[in-house]
C-alpha cells in the first residue's frame, strides 16, 4: 500500500493530484461509505454524501496540515457532511432531527438494501433515538471498531467523555432491546 | 499451628504495604464495564453488515467521483442584468418581450409614456407582476448571441448561504453539489 505521506504529497501536486485522488478513493471509499451509511441510512443518500465528501477532500487537500492522520481527517469530513445532510433534510421536511431519523429507520423494513433481521431492525431503531453524539460514538466504536483516541481526534471530544457516551449509549440500547425482546 | 499461620500472615502483611503486588491499567475497571456491556449486546445481536449496496456500486465509484470533481472545476455562468454591459441588452430583451406579449397592455400609451422613458425598475416590475409566465429560458432566447459571454459573470458576489437557500427553496438538489 502506498505510504500516506507520499500519497498526501502527490495529492498536493498539480501533476499527480488526479491520479493520487483516484488512489485515495480506491483506498477509503468503502470505509467512508459504511460510516456515512450508518448515519444517513439510505443508500442513495449515502452515495450523495460520499461523493460530496470526496469532492470536499479534493478541494481542501491543500489545507490538510497533517496534524492528524489522513483517514482521521477524511472521517471527520464525512461525519460533518453526513450531519449537515441529515439536518438539511429534517429542515426541508420541517420536522426535528430525531423524528426524521425515526422515519428513516422505519423505512428500513422495506428497503431493498437492508438485509438485517428483526433484531437488527430493533437495534437501528434504538440507535436512532440516541442523542447525536452517542449515536456517532456507538457506531464508531461498536461497528467500525475505532479506538477511543481516533474517535477523539475525529469528534474533537476527550477520551473520557467518549467512554461515558459509549457507556450510556450501550445502556440505553440494551434497555430498548430488552423492552422489545422480553 | 493455627497461631503460627496467623503470625506468618501478619508478618507477611507487615512486610508489604499492598495486599498483593498486582495492579491494573488506569481506568481498567471502568473500561471493562463498557466492554462487558458491549459483549452482552453482541451476545444478542450478531455484529454483521445489515446494510447492502447495489451490485458493483464500489466498482465504478472512482470514475463517477473524478467526473464530478472535473465538472465542478468548470465554472458556472450567470448573467447579471445589473452589469452595464448587459443593461442595454436587458432593456432590449424586456422591450421585445413586452412587444410580443404585452402589446395590448401598452396600446393606450401617450406620447410621454414611451419605451425610452421606462426605467429598468418599471420593466422588472412589469415582468414580475404581469400575468404572463415568462420563464428564464424565454428571456435567454432574447439575449443577443454576441452578449453570451460565458466567462463574464458575478457568481462571486453571491454567498454560498444565499445559493444554498435558493436551491433548497426550489428543491433542485442536483445543484447543491456545485456549492463550495
Amino acid at each position: 500500500m502506498i505510504e500516506e505521506t507520499l500519497l498526501i504529497a502527490q495529492l498536493k501536486s498539480i501533476q499527480t493530484k488526479e491520479k493520487a485522488f483516484r488512489q485515495l478513493i480506491f483506498l477509503y471509499k468503502e470505509r467512508l461509505y459504511w460510516h456515512i451509511r450508518k448515519i444517513v441510512i439510505s443508500h442513495d443518500d449515502a452515495d450523495d454524501v460520499l461523493q460530496n465528501t470526496f469532492i470536499k477532500i479534493f478541494k481542501n487537500i491543500d489545507k490538510f496540515n497533517q496534524e492528524s492522520k489522513l483517514f482521521t481527517w477524511m472521517y471527520r469530513i464525512a461525519t460533518n457532511e453526513s450531519i449537515t445532510f441529515i439536518n438539511k433534510k429534517a429542515k426541508q421536511r420541517n420536522i426535528n432531527i430525531t423524528d426524521y431519523q425515526q422515519e428513516l429507520v422505519s423505512s428500513l423494513a422495506s428497503d431493498d438494501f437492508f438485509t438485517g433481521d428483526e433484531i437488527q431492525l430493533i437495534l437501528q431503531k434504538a440507535i436512532a433515538i440516541l442523542p447525536r453524539k452517542q449515536q456517532l460514538v456507538f457506531n464508531m466504536k461498536y461497528f467500525d471498531e475505532l479506538k477511543y483516541n481516533e474517535m477523539s481526534e475525529i469528534l474533537g471530544t476527550t477520551v473520557g467523555a467518549l467512554k461515558a457516551s459509549y457507556f450510556h449509549a450501550v445502556k440505553k440500547i440494551e434497555s430498548y432491546i430488552k423492552k422489545y425482546t422480553d | 499451628m493455627e497461631n503460627n499461620l496467623k503470625n506468618s500472615e501478619a508478618h507477611l502483611k507487615s512486610l508489604f504495604e499492598k495486599e498483593n503486588g498486582f495492579s491494573v491499567p488506569k481506568n481498567y475497571f471502568k473500561d471493562t464495564k463498557v466492554q462487558l456491556m458491549g459483549f452482552l449486546l453482541e451476545d444478542k445481536i450478531v455484529k454483521k453488515k445489515t446494510f447492502s449496496t447495489p451490485e458493483l456500486y464500489f466498482d465504478n465509484l472512482e470514475d463517477s467521483i473524478i467526473t464530478k470533481v472535473t465538472l465542478k472545476e468548470k465554472k458556472l455562468t450567470i448573467f447579471s442584468f445589473k452589469q452595464k454591459k448587459y443593461k442595454l441588452a436587458a432593456i432590449g430583451i424586456a422591450a421585445s418581450i413586452m412587444l410580443s406579449i404585452g402589446i395590448g397592455y401598452f396600446s393606450n400609451f401617450t406620447s410621454e409614456e414611451n419605451f425610452e422613458n421606462l426605467t429598468q425598475n418599471d420593466i422588472e416590475s412589469w415582468i414580475l407582476n404581469s400575468s404572463s409566465d415568462i420563464t428564464p429560458q424565454e428571456v435567454a432566447t432574447y439575449i443577443p448571441f454576441e452578449n453570451k459571454n460565458t466567462t463574464d459573470f458575478i457568481f462571486a458576489n453571491i454567498n454560498d448561504q444565499e445559493i444554498e437557500n435558493y436551491i433548497i427553496y426550489n428543491e433542485n438538489y442536483m445543484l447543491l453539489n456545485e456549492i463550495n
